[in-house]
């Protein structure tokens, strides 16, 4: 049949539907059956879906980071060139990344009582915020970690073992310090998370449905004892 | 007569669709080309492009547990979120048993999104939560079917609900945090334990050891997860939103904070305690307790239903 549908109303009554007439007809055409992508609900469904994808060319699709945190304690050593007793500097950084190298996007805490305010990467000193956990050497690159506290301007970098907080953009000035403490704070017990969690909610699982288990565990063995007797019988027929 | 006669435009209409389509599915489906096709009509189906979110994820979990510092299995195996497989388990028992007849695809739709499940396979980081987009607009072409709105429910909880950044304020943490230290003194003080508490740092008389809790360790940050578990394990059994529902969700709320005060007394005993409930086995034992809470109380909640009915 055709796809062709007529619509005449003085057309003879046992003619075959689907043949075209061209007296007395509207020859009219079966309406091709639109995509759902062409209605008005479709259009604003493609718009979603090439707005998605054009995100996701562009890169900014939702790769959302992991965040970690790590608490620090840095204790004043000696001064340096043009160094000074700066204060304790604790506090803690907030980091993405992992699992040994994170990139710190945010910082708090305190330089000799003055709270600390993270620079960007490149602000101050050569500053890349990259920190490295656990230490390999140590905790910082020689660009370090930049920050500002009453309004100065400050770099802590890690070089030749020495940890060093200068406010000059400059190597051996400033003051070093030593690490007090330097740790990892760990989150709470995931949902879920681990082995255990496996065990018990496969242990749940049987509990609830345990008549289902059963039930299921019958049958499958029952079918693996024939299975195994027309086994037996196929290899005794060879022998 | 006229077969049509007294019949509307419409229904002759939507005959000569339905036998076009007919003809034109007997001409396409025979040989190799067909069968190919009628895959890719599979391949780019609603359940399947789930499916395929799943995948997704799984892989996401598999990635992010592969992550370690030390010994790749142990390690590894100790960070596999077993209680989103088991949602995301219950969720395609669901996909089985839902009818997405009235969600269609269009050729373009299924092109566009069959690209876009190879682009997440091939390009994208494993790391990432990439199965929020088939999730969040499979949620939205769902939500014009009422009958089909547990799974959207389900399929906006499983997506969203591991995002890392914190969904509530500050202040509502060290609210939070402020409520678990005072719980959990008051139940070491009725367990006969002296112990002195100075904001959110706890510690026993006379005792060297002290815990602070910080915001990962407070109720509120395993709420969300625990929550939304109960919901995607009660949307996908169709268990009836009733009082017994709400109930049962305010039970599992308060046995997942009353589980928490009991960590934090267990830590504030000694450094060793500390670390075995902090990081060690028990921790994970836990885990597991904040797992088994929705998953046990949905179980309950099905069959108080189940009761009630054939009481009815």
């Amino acid at each position: 049949m055709n796809k062709w549908l007529c619509n005449d109303k003085k057309r003879p009554v046992n003619e075959p539907l689907g043949q075209s007439f061209y007296h007395d007809a509207t020859l009219i055409e079966a309406p091709v059956e639109l995509s759902s992508a062409m209605t008005p609900k479709g259009l604003s469904h493609f718009k979603l879906v090439a707005l998605i994808a054009l995100l996701y060319g562009a890169d900014v699709g939702p790769v959302f980071a992991q965040v970690t945190t790590f608490d620090f304690t840095f204790n004043f050593s000696k001064s340096l060139t043009a160094g000074a007793n700066y204060g304790v500097l604790t506090g803690s950084f907030t980091t993405t990344g992992g699992p040994t190298a994170y990139v710190i996007t945010a910082m708090s805490g305190t330089l000799g009582g003055y709270s600390t305010t993270l620079l960007s990467v490149g602000a101050f000193a050569g500053n890349d915020n990259a920190l490295t956990f656990p230490a390999n050497p140590g905790y910082f690159t020689e660009g370090g970690v930049s920050f500002v506290a009453n309004n100065i301007d400050y770099n802590l970098y890690y070089y030749q073992g020495n940890y060093t907080i200068t406010p000059t953009d400059a190597l051996n000035n400033g003051a070093q310090y030593t690490v007090k403490s330097f740790t990892k704070r760990v989150p709470g017990p995931v949902p879920g998370a681990g082995l255990w969690s496996f065990g018990g909610l496969c242990l749940g699982g049987l509990a609830t449905r345990f008549r289902l288990c059963v039930a299921t565990s019958a049958i499958a063995f029952r079918k693996l004892s024939a299975w195994l007797k027309r086994l037996g019988g196929a290899s005794a027929a060879c022998a | 007569m006229n077969a049509f006669q007294g019949a509307t435009t419409r229904e002759i209409l939507a005959s000569a669709e339905s036998a076009t389509k007919g003809q034109d599915q007997s001409r396409t489906i025979s040989g190799s080309g067909g069968l190919a096709l009628r895959w890719a009509s599979i391949g780019s189906s609603v359940p399947a492009l789930i499916l395929y979110a799943f995948l997704m994820d799984a892989r996401r979990i598999a990635a992010w547990a592969a992550q370690t510092n030390g010994p790749i299995l142990a390690e590894s195996l100790g960070k596999i979120d077993f209680l989103t497989l088991t949602e995301w388990i219950f969720i395609l028992a669901l996909v089985a048993k839902s009818d997405f007849s009235a969600i269609r695809l269009g050729r373009f739709q299924r092109v566009v999104t069959t690209i876009f499940v190879l682009y997440a396979a091939l390009f994208v980081d494993p790391l990432s939560h990439v199965h929020i987009i088939p999730c969040l607009w499979l949620a939205a072409r769902m939500a014009i079917a009422p009958r089909l709105w547990p799974l959207c429910a389900c399929l906006l909880l499983v997506s969203l609900q591991r995002l890392p950044n914190n969904i509530f304020p500050g202040g509502l943490h060290a609210a939070s945090i402020f409520i678990d230290a005072w719980a959990a003194h008051s139940l070491l003080l009725i367990a006969g334990y002296a112990n002195e508490l100075q904001g959110a740092l706890l510690h026993f008389v006379g005792s060297p050891h002290a815990i602070e809790i910080h915001d990962g360790c407070d109720t509120l940050t395993e709420l969300p997860l625990v929550v939304s578990a109960f919901l995607i394990f009660a949307l996908s059994r169709n268990i009836r939103l009733d009082r017994r529902f709400v109930f049962h969700l305010i039970a599992a709320t308060l046995l997942l904070f009353v589980a928490n005060w009991l960590r934090l007394c267990a830590m504030a005993r000694s450094y060793d305690d500390y670390l075995f409930w902090h990081d060690g086995t028990g921790a994970s034992i836990v885990a597991m307790t904040y797992a088994l809470i929705p998953f046990l109380m949905n179980d309950k909640l099905a069959k108080s239903q189940t009761v009630a009915r054939r009481a009815a």
